[in-house]
This record gives structure tokens, C-alpha cells and sequence, in this order.
């Protein structure tokens, strides 16, 4: 019989070794397509969702069984990408706008303009492409709930569980990236 | 009654059905050679941790911080014993000041003050024992 993610929890934080092995195993793909849906960079995304396993060695114990494991996890996974983004956003910030004086517009909620090469809009397969590195411009906040509903298919309160904020704040976020899209996607 | 569908959240379940028709794939891994390195990252962190607490300077932290411990429930238990003592001291005080006062040298005295509040009738007793013996 399949251990759950919970029993396999607190085994790990009794130090079993090989219950950690198997929620490695059963999350490892997701952790890291989480990581790179976020940081869109596959060596940034393989430390960082190791990153999370570590966490989770670590921090086993403290993993109380009110949310389901694959929540605590998603939201470790969540934060680690969020800070890093945080900690790079600073410098490109500061790249950037060294040739842009102009704006004062947050370097991730600036979204480009539509496209004006009607080639763009032939392919669907591109507009689906366009549309994803649209998604990869949001702001994080909007950005991981996108991701967690769209890719991960979390339901609302679940991805507020991991987002740490209300489920009316997931909508909010929802609803403020989906109008970006649409905008940026010239509504397509 | 059903309500018509809004244009806009029309819009936004097409882009939500684009989004999830067009999920893109991470560059793919090699995942024995990812749980390798994910073992030997564990065990670093382990092994610093535990190295952490042998370096001198951790070890003489603790001492440290275990002297300032030490130091801190001497001065606890001193000014403890100091306060209990407080009250003696006081009396001592007291009884060297009150050898000094010469009123109270003469406490019969003091003790009989009150017969002041009789004085009347004191005098008026000495009075008519005078007028009773003449």
C-alpha cells in the first residue's frame, strides 16, 4: 500500500531517509516544473526546487497536517522562487533603468505592446508562445497564481493556502494578470 | 433565472483554455544525476551545521554566553539575598540612631506623657488634698 505524502512527512521528520527518497521521487518533476514556470531558467529552477526538498528535510517537524502536504510544499517551492526573483528584479531594475530614465514603471508590470507584425498573429502556436512569455512578465504575485491554476489546476482556496493570502486576493490576482494578458495579447 | 455570459469573463476562460492548451515543458533533466546532487547538497548542509557548533569561534560563543548566564544568576540571587536583608539593616539603623536621642533616654518620661492629658486633675487631686489636711 502507497504511503500518503502526510505519513511520508512525518516520517521524514523522524529522519527516515527513506521516506524522503519518496516524496523526492513523487515530487521531484513537479518542484521543478513549478521552479522553472516561474523563474523560466533550468538551472536556477533545479536548485531551487532541491532547495525545497532541503527545506522540507529540514523543516519536517514543523509540517502540523492542516493543509495537505502538497500545499505546504507548493508554498515553499513558491517563496523560494518569489525571493529569488525579488533578489535578481533589484538588479535588473537597476539595469534597466539606466537606459530608460523615462519610466518609473516597475520593470515587471510593464507589459509590451502589442504586437505589430501581423506574422505574430498567423501561427497559433506562436500566439500560444507570445502568450506564456506574457505570462513570464507578470508581476510574481499574478504570475504564480496563473501558474498554479492554468498548470498545477489548484483550486482557489488551495492556491491562497499557498500564495498565503485570501482566496478574494487569488482572484484579484487572477483577474489583474488575465487583463494584462488581454491587453498585451492585443485580445486575441 | 440564469445569467447571460459576461463577454469579458468569456474572454478571460479562452485565455485561461489557451494558457492551458500551450503549457510549456521545462528543459528536461537527467533525475538520478538531480536526487545525486540534491543528496550531496543535503549532506553539506548537515555536516556544516554540525561542523558549525566544533569551530572555535561557535564554541567560545557558548561559553560565553553560558558565563554571561552564570554571572547574570549571581547578581539575580546577590540582590535577592540583598533585598531580603534590607528590613535588619534598617533596624540596626534605627536603634544606633535612636541611642543618639535623649528623649528616648528618659522613656519612663515618655512613657508617662499621657498623664499630661490628666494634668487638671492632677492639680485639682493635689489641691484638695492641701484643703482635706488643712
Amino acid at each position: 500500500m502507497e504511503l500518503s505524502d502526510e505519513v511520508l512527512c512525518r516520517r521524514t521528520a523522524e529522519r527516515d531517509e527513506a521516506a524522503f527518497d519518496a516524496l523526492v521521487a513523487r515530487y521531484q518533476g513537479r518542484a521543478y516544473r513549478l521552479a522553472w514556470s516561474i523563474v523560466r531558467n533550468a538551472e536556477d529552477a533545479r536548485d531551487l526546487s532541491q532547495e525545497a526538498f532541503i527545506r522540507v528535510f529540514q523543516s519536517a517537524g514543523r509540517f502540523d497536517g492542516r493543509s495537505k502536504f502538497s500545499t505546504w510544499f507548493y508554498r515553499i517551492v513558491v517563496n523560494l522562487c518569489l525571493d529569488q526573483r525579488r533578489k535578481h528584479r533589484g538588479w535588473k531594475l537597476w539595469v534597466r533603468d539606466e537606459g530608460d530614465p523615462e519610466s518609473h514603471e516597475p520593470l515587471l508590470d510593464r507589459q509590451p505592446a502589442p504586437s505589430q507584425d501581423p506574422v505574430d498573429t498567423i501561427g497559433r502556436e506562436r500566439t500560444l508562445k507570445r502568450l506564456w512569455e506574457a505570462v513570464g512578465r507578470l508581476a510574481p504575485q499574478q504570475r504564480a497564481a496563473v501558474i498554479l491554476q492554468v498548470q498545477e489546476e489548484l483550486p482557489t482556496p488551495e492556491i491562497a493556502a499557498v500564495l498565503k493570502c485570501s482566496e478574494a486576493t487569488v482572484r484579484v490576482h487572477l483577474h489583474r494578470a488575465l487583463t494584462t494578458l488581454r491587453k498585451t495579447m492585443g485580445t486575441t | 433565472m440564469g445569467t447571460l455570459p459576461d463577454p469579458e469573463l468569456e474572454q478571460f476562460r479562452d485565455l485561461l483554455d489557451d494558457l492551458a492548451h500551450a503549457v510549456e515543458r521545462p528543459p528536461d533533466i537527467h533525475w538520478s544525476r538531480y536526487r545525486a546532487e540534491l543528496r550531496a547538497k543535503l549532506e553539506a548542509r548537515l555536516e556544516r551545521r554540525r561542523t558549525w557548533w566544533r569551530r572555535p569561534v561557535p564554541l567560545a560563543l557558548s561559553a560565553s554566553l553560558a558565563g554571561a548566564l552564570v554571572v547574570g544568576a549571581l547578581v539575580v540571587v546577590q540582590s535577592g539575598r540583598q533585598s531580603g536583608t534590607g528590613a535588619d539593616l534598617a533596624a540596626v539603623e534605627e536603634a544606633a540612631i535612636g541611642d543618639r536621642l535623649e528623649l528616648l533616654e528618659q522613656y519612663r518620661v515618655v512613657e508617662q506623657l499621657d498623664l499630661l492629658e490628666e494634668f487638671d486633675v492632677i492639680r485639682d487631686l493635689d489641691r484638695l488634698t492641701v484643703e482635706r489636711t488643712g
